[in-house]
């Protein structure tokens, strides 16, 4: 009887824990409808809408339903119906076809989603007609268009005229010249830097006409005019700022000395993470032209580094790349854009960033379980925490501000005054080397999220108009500056921000937009076919993968973690060769070429 | 006088009821075996552009995994290597280790009962969250007592950059192979364990009383008694070889370094990165490789069973 007991207790005690460890290791489920708790007005289309819910977070969604719902309050999408309801379903999920085509939604916002896949099923709905016609002939007849401008909501210009060639291309893709979706926002990695702490520690660089590295605190040298930064023009935001590598790196050596952590990112994520800062380094290095090239795998690729007749890349006596200049006439050797001088400066960045024996970084930030989240708030914090040094800059996505907000909690109590009372920069990417920054190229925005809005087929036409209008409305300038004021990020269409609006938003948005109004905008897609047959080879963290002394590396951050010691023109060698093995012995159909 | 067997009439509710019992594990089996294999073989020999449009049969998916100086060949090279070590250690590590700690708890020796049930309790936990423990160990804390124990400043290089234990990218063969065998050791005990109960206490008597010691018992005894269960573990390790991940994908976060990487993770990693683009070759090529390897892994297995079988202790 009482070891039945003890069995029974043991028993319960196991399924406990089993129990126990089931739950701990759920959730992650969509968030479930959320501006749910209002009344459904049923003389109103209802509309179901769902959001990628991550760094941009829903607040941006919530603005853009209510100024939509009251914009078209006296818009009927339906007979018998008047205005429109939307519900907000949000969660980090994508949809594939399959599950888009039978999720409870009817208007989507994506991120990283293979539109292509969605396209093929032919589970999107057509948006030509908002996209090229601006406007939308509703069931009565009546133009949208018209009834929004009665309404005080004047449609500007066209949704198509304000994209890329690129986007063009990209979403009209397999030559049909139909749209099935139109841009959401973009973003990207880059570096964001403590303006306070640059202030207090005198960390902007200045020229003091000697040719040598100083920094605002350096003895002597408080009375300079800060350098010129990236853009190289003085008298704007990033002046002071690193321009070259050589700089930057001098610079987080300065921040060492002065017992600063000089840059810190997700240890959790380094791969992504530092992934993306490369391939936004090589976007910078290369500028919007050459870097198309990575796309379309044709064209007269410039500053190629030549290689010798045993396969070695060619130096100088200075230790720079010999470069040459090759029209790439067919795909088949797109493999040529691997030896960009470009590629081999990013390795020798990330070579320099990752280095144990400078080791800019902290090893804590750098572990296993240190999460973004966990990294941004060492960046805020360990400036106020004893016995931990300052973070000068962080290596995030540009939703980091977003993001972090809600995380805060033990130094600033009170997230409102937050933006308000601290300063943090955005510092546009270095040059390589002073010649490539002199070029005077624009800056390039690379996007990484290929964020769009999409509308699933088959839901009824007042309903889908009624969706249309919403994409419709979600591109017009003003719905586009309430994104850029709700999340400090950009949308990915052309358009501008009033000087008016600059004003109140943070610091860090500031600097951005005006890095944004420089740049040259280049997305992570292509409507190529052998690039989205290979699509999984050619994304930022896979598309440098390399065979280096026998072992294959997936990106050049796995590489240097396993394997310091490789020089980065030995690595930048064996990138190139392994790209060429690809292409040359890619199963090519005949109209590639 | 002669019996003639009566067919046995089956009713209509039974039929009912049978068709009912069997339907879901039918419909099961055809659409996620035969459908998806039949799908996943069609797919190795097609070429298909970005919009899935088929362009033409070849047999481009399979070669490129025997042309010299390619990714495809030269991580399949590596992977095999690794993946026939982890056999290996499993095997003459593992297994050993277990038989021996059975027949421990089979003698009942001190603390045995004990000892069975903790080493069985950490299989009750979800293997994530087993994982979860062995990264957080392996990672702070052990640095942290190798940094007392050798004195060494936590700040000092040496910990980060010489005990490349965890860290992303940064797990061992040796971590990964160590974990693995740690969690599967309960499982293999209680298995073992099981079966040593199993075998007659006449026949353990009966070779007392003939004077046998405890290694003869184990070895003429034990060992031959619980030889179909090891023929199970030795047989189902070799389709192991070539599906076997090791843990490497939760150990690493989906990074391991080139030394952990078997043919399973490779496998699955190719198709990870493919995401869900079914137009990307590496889809194509990793169908192709699973053809291969179940043309290679079916004839193994059926061998060294075959071998098992003829030249493995008899329990007479």
């Amino acid at each position: 009887m009482k070891h039945s007991v003890v069995k029974k207790l043991l028993c319960g005690i196991l399924a406990g824990i089993s129990a126990c460890t089931m739950v701990a290791c759920g959730g992650g489920g969509p968030n479930g409808p959320d501006n749910h708790d209002r009344p459904t007005d049923t003389s109103k289309t209802q509309v179901e809408l769902f959001n990628y819910e991550a760094g941009y977070g829903r607040e941006w969604v919530d603005s853009l339903i209510s100024r939509f719902e009251e914009a078209v309050k006296d818009v009927s999408f339906e007979e018998g119906k008047k205005g429109v309801q939307v519900w907000y379903n949000g969660a980090q999920q994508t949809f594939k076809s399959q599950e888009l085509s039978s999720a409870p939604y009817h208007v989507f916002f994506q991120e990283n989603c293979d539109y292509y896949e969605l396209r093929r099923a032919g589970v999107l709905v057509s948006v030509n007609d908002i996209v090229k016609q601006n406007d939308l002939t509703l069931w009565d007849g009546s133009s949208l268009k018209t009834q929004l401008e009665a309404a005080g909501y004047p449609l500007d210009n066209s949704v198509e005229s304000k994209l890329i060639d690129q986007q063009k291309a990209f979403y009209t893709g397999d030559g049909t010249n139909d749209y099935f979706a139109v841009p959401s926002y973009m973003s990207t990695w880059g570096i964001i830097y403590d303006v306070e702490l640059f202030d207090e520690e005198g960390l902007y660089i200045v020229d003091a006409h000697d040719g040598n590295f100083h920094l605002e605190s350096d003895i002597g040298y408080e009375e300079y005019d800060r350098t010129v930064g990236p853009n190289g023009k003085a008298g704007d935001y990033d002046d002071g700022l690193p321009r070259t590598y050589d700089e930057f790196w001098s610079l987080c050596t300065k921040m060492k000395n002065k017992n600063l952590i000089p840059i810190a990112w997700s240890g959790k994520h380094e791969l992504g993470y530092l992934s993306s800062l490369g391939f936004n380094l090589l976007n910078t290095a290369l500028g919007s032209e050459q870097m198309m090239l990575n796309y379309t795998f044709k064209g007269l690729a410039k500053d190629l580094i030549k290689v010798s007749g045993n396969g070695e890349f060619v130096f100088d006596a200075q230790g720079n790349p010999v470069t040459e200049d090759v029209d790439i006439t067919t795909i088949r050797n797109g493999y040529e854009t691997f030896r960009s001088s470009g590629v081999y400066y990013m390795v020798d960045f990330l070579k320099n960033l990752l280095d144990q024996n400078v080791s800019y970084y902290d090893d804590t930030i750098r572990g296993n379980n240190f999460s973004h989240t966990d990294t941004q708030r060492a960046f805020i914090e360990w400036g106020h925490m004893n016995g931990r040094k300052k973070i000068g800059m962080l290596e995030d996505g540009l939703w980091w501000l977003r993001e972090t907000i809600p995380s805060k909690n033990k130094v600033y109590g009170d997230s409102s005054n937050f933006l308000k009372t601290h300063k943090y920069g955005w510092l546009p990417l270095p040059y390589p080397t002073e010649e490539m920054a002199d070029r005077g190229l624009a800056p390039v925005l690379a996007d990484s999220l290929n964020a769009f809005g999409c509308i699933k087929s088959g839901v009824s036409a007042g309903v889908r108009d009624a969706c249309k209008a919403l994409l419709l409305f979600s591109c017009t300038d003003a719905s586009c500056l309430d994104f850029t004021v709700k999340t400090g990020s950009p949308k990915g269409l052309e358009y501008d921000v009033p000087e008016s609006v600059k004003a109140d938003l943070p610091e860090f948005t500031k600097q951005f937009i005006q890095f944004l109004n420089e740049a040259d905008k280049v997305y992570n897609f292509s409507g190529l076919d052998f690039y989205n047959s290979n699509k999984a080879t050619f994304q930022p963290a896979s598309r440098f993968a390399a065979t280096v002394r026998g072992k294959y590396q997936k990106s050049v951050i796995d590489g240097y973690i396993y394997d310091s010691t490789v020089p980065s023109k030995e690595y930048a060698e064996d990138i190139y060769a392994t790209a060429k093995s690809f292409f040359t012995t890619y199963s090519w159909t005949a109209d590639q070429n | 006088m002669t019996f003639v067997k009566k067919k046995k009439k089956i009713s209509k509710k039974t039929l009912l009821f049978y068709c009912a019992f069997m339907l879901w594990p039918v419909l099961q089996f055809a659409v996620f075996y035969i459908a998806v294999n039949f799908n996943s073989f069609l797919l190795a020999f097609k070429k298909v552009d970005a919009n899935l449009n088929f362009i033409e049969w070849t047999i481009d998916h399979f070669s490129i995994w025997f042309k010299d100086g390619t990714t495809p060949n030269l991580r399949l090279s590596a992977a095999i290597v690794v993946s026939f070590k982890g056999y290996l250690i499993s095997t003459l590590v593992g297994m050993p280790m277990g038989l021996l700690f059975s027949f421990y708890i089979f003698k009942r020796l001190p603390g045995s009962m004990f000892f069975r049930v903790m080493l069985y309790l950490p299989s009750v936990l979800s293997s994530l969250v087993l994982v979860l423990i062995y990264s957080y160990f392996v990672t702070a804390p052990f640095r942290d007592i190798l940094a007392r124990l050798f004195t060494v400043s936590q700040d000092s290089k040496f910990v980060y950059s010489e005990v490349k234990l965890m860290g992303r990218g940064q797990v061992s063969f040796a971590t990964l192979m160590f974990y693995n065998l740690l969690v599967g050791f309960g499982v293999s005990v209680l298995l073992y364990a099981n079966k040593m109960s199993s075998i007659s206490p006449d026949l353990i008597e009966a070779s007392e009383l003939d004077g046998v010691n405890t290694w003869q018992e184990f070895f003429h005894i034990i060992l031959p008694e619980v030889y179909p269960t090891i023929s199970v573990f030795l047989i189902t390790g070799i389709a192991g070889i070539f599906t076997n991940q090791y843990n490497a994908y939760p150990l690493t976060k989906g990074s391991p370094v080139p030394d952990s990487t078997t043919i399973g993770y490779l496998m699955y990693d190719n198709v990870v990165d493919a995401k869900d683009n079914l137009a990307d070759v590496k889809l194509a090529q990793t169908a192709a490789l699973g053809l291969m390897l179940s043309a290679v892994v079916i004839p193994t297995t059926f061998l060294v069973r075959h071998l098992l079988l003829k030249y493995g202790p008899s329990e007479d």
